[in-house]
């Protein structure tokens, strides 16, 4: 018993000192957690600030991005959409209808060590006068990144505006047949149905914007109108043409001055209808893809023999001036055209004369008369014709000038 | 029995070293660790500053009145949690006549005693500097006149 409480007494000492270590040990833990947890504060704290420099970074680069391409977008000669880069498509984004590329900035910027990267995609088919602008900062370092994204209105397009020419047949001049009653021009109809049928047909059929005043009193008679109407009742489905109650100077062959093509496109010039067929071919839509190629710029003289385009998605073929620098091509007769096709006649009808349109589901519009035209050529109208070219914009919008979309600017890391 | 006793004290000597090294040694590290989420917040509200600061300038005038003088590159002056920030904006052109180059620098160190709410944050007792840089583009955004 004595010797039980002696060893006692002596670990009395050893006691006091595992307790106290135990204490000590207690405390570092607690310390240590409480360190940790300060730690990792410190950790998010500065890569809240890596991010945020990255993300500032990133939206310094959209911005000069903007303004390169605002900047780019003034001259019409500009090479921004020539070109596509495969790799440079968004996620998401892999249609074959998505022209994308990088676009390169200004070398004098400082970017704090960030490596940064602009890409600039548009649908080359549904909307090619709107663009995704996609802008990332990356540093390695810091492990930080950032991404930020704004859609444009560009000027690639104007928008057309109202029809106000409902008719299979827009001229800028007279229209005879080479064969009396072997064409046929269909007006729009009340009840959409097939061309043809006494009385069926409501509405016009061709519609000139210009007549010769051959008595020179000022007025374009009825008379007049007919001899410039040379068509025969049977191939005028739906009668009639509408042509100017007033004389009008005669179209200008050495500078034409196209109201047609005005009348058609609204405020777009040809050049941005050429660098829209060409952008599509750039990305290899045709007839068969998904989607199909919508814009056709032609400026081969040889005769079209392809079919294009259906009532739900009907395309534009436009006949350049080169194409028509002599003449026209000819649509060959067995092709049908759900759309509109345009002759660049550069206001000279025997650029036009003896052509032969197939069959156009649509508006066929040239920028002169239409002389002999040949027989079995069918126009019938179509009222969607302009939908591969009349492309959405928001009404009121300045579409000669580059701005932002409201509402697109998206960031994320 | 002396034996016993003398031993109780080397023990009471040991103990009290060792717990007044471990004291010691946790003291220091909690010390570290409040300097080091001092620190932190003082970044974060530094970091909140410049983006406030940034998004004063962009929204102009109208929504932001002190936009003008951050764009002329005035200090601005706050003390929270007993350090004070000082804000300083420059707003400089580009080689684009629409295109400017923003830089918004917020430094901070502690207040002084007869200034602001020092004794909120007694730990807050470091300076430092952060810089933030971005770009604003002049190219508009088109917005209807028949939205509201």
């Amino acid at each position: 018993m004595h010797s039980t409480l002696g060893d006692f007494k002596r670990q009395q000492g050893a006691i006091t000192l595992l307790m106290v270590t135990l204490l000590v040990l207690l405390a570092s833990m607690v310390g240590l957690f409480t360190a940790r947890g300060v730690w990792t504060e410190r950790l998010a704290s500065n890569h809240s600030l890596w991010n945020a420099q990255a993300k500032y970074t990133a939206e310094a680069a959209l911005e000069t991005a903007l303004t390169l391409m605002d900047s780019a977008l003034s001259d019409p000669a500009n090479t921004l959409w020539t070109s596509h880069e495969p790799g440079q498509c968004a996620p998401g984004l892999t249609g074959i209808e998505w022209q994308c590329r990088s676009l390169s900035l200004d070398a004098a910027w400082d970017m704090q060590g960030h490596t940064v990267q602009v890409r600039v995609m548009r649908d080359v088919v549904r909307a090619p006068h709107v663009a995704l602008v996609l802008a990332e900062a990356r540093h390695t370092a810091n492990h930080a990144a950032a991404q930020v994204q704004q859609s444009l209105y560009m000027p690639t397009i104007a928008p057309i505006g109202v029809a106000n020419k409902a008719a299979p047949l827009v001229t800028q001049g007279c229209v005879s047949e080479a064969v009396v009653g072997s064409t046929r021009f269909c007006a729009p109809n009340a009840n959409q149905g097939s061309c043809g049928g006494s009385g069926y047909n409501v509405g016009t059929a061709i519609h000139s914007l210009f007549a010769p005043d051959a008595d020179g009193n000022g007025l374009i008679s009825l008379a007049e109108q007919q001899a410039c109407l040379n068509v025969s009742a049977s191939s005028l489905q739906g009668g009639g043409g509408v042509m100017p109650s007033t004389a009008l100077p005669t179209p200008n062959t050495a500078q034409c001055d196209s109201a047609v093509w005005r009348t058609v496109f609204g405020a777009t010039t040809p050049a941005q209808i050429q660098a829209i067929s060409q952008a599509q071919a750039l990305k290899g839509l045709s007839a068969n893809t998904s989607p199909a190629r919508s814009v056709y710029w032609i400026d081969s003289p040889n005769e079209w023999s392809q079919s294009l385009g259906s009532a739900s998605a009907p395309v534009l073929l436009v006949f350049s001036a080169t194409a028509c620098a002599s003449q026209c091509p000819r649509i060959s007769p067995s092709t049908k055209i759900v759309g509109t096709v345009f002759l660049d006649t550069q206001c000279q009808d025997s650029r036009a004369a003896l052509w032969h349109s197939g069959t156009v589901m649509g508006q066929v519009a040239l920028a002169s008369g239409l002389p002999s035209l040949q027989g079995g050529s069918q126009l019938q109208w179509l009222a969607n014709h302009r939908q591969a070219f009349d492309w959405p914009w928001p009404s009121g919008i300045d579409a000669q000038r580059v701005q932002r979309v409201r509402g697109s600017w998206k960031s994320g890391s | 029995m002396s034996t016993s006793r003398g031993f109780t004290l080397i023990e009471a000597l040991v103990a009290a070293a060792v717990l007044g090294l471990g004291i010691l040694s946790v003291n220091t590290l909690a010390m570290h660790s409040l300097n080091a989420g001092a620190a932190s917040h003082q970044q974060i509200t530094a970091l909140a500053l410049a983006s406030n600061a940034l998004e004063c300038w962009r929204s102009g005038p109208t929504l932001c009145p002190a936009s003008a003088a951050l764009g002329a590159g005035v200090d601005s002056l706050s003390t929270l949690s007993g350090t004070t920030y000082t804000v300083r904006s420059g707003v400089t052109p580009t080689a684009y006549a629409q295109l400017q180059a923003i830089q918004v620098s917020v430094s901070w160190q502690p207040a002084s005693n007869n200034t602001g709410n020092s004794h909120d944050n007694p730990m807050a007792t470091g300076s430092g500097q952060l810089i933030i840089s971005t770009r604003a583009s002049s190219v508009p955004v088109f917005v209807s006149s028949t939205n509201p």
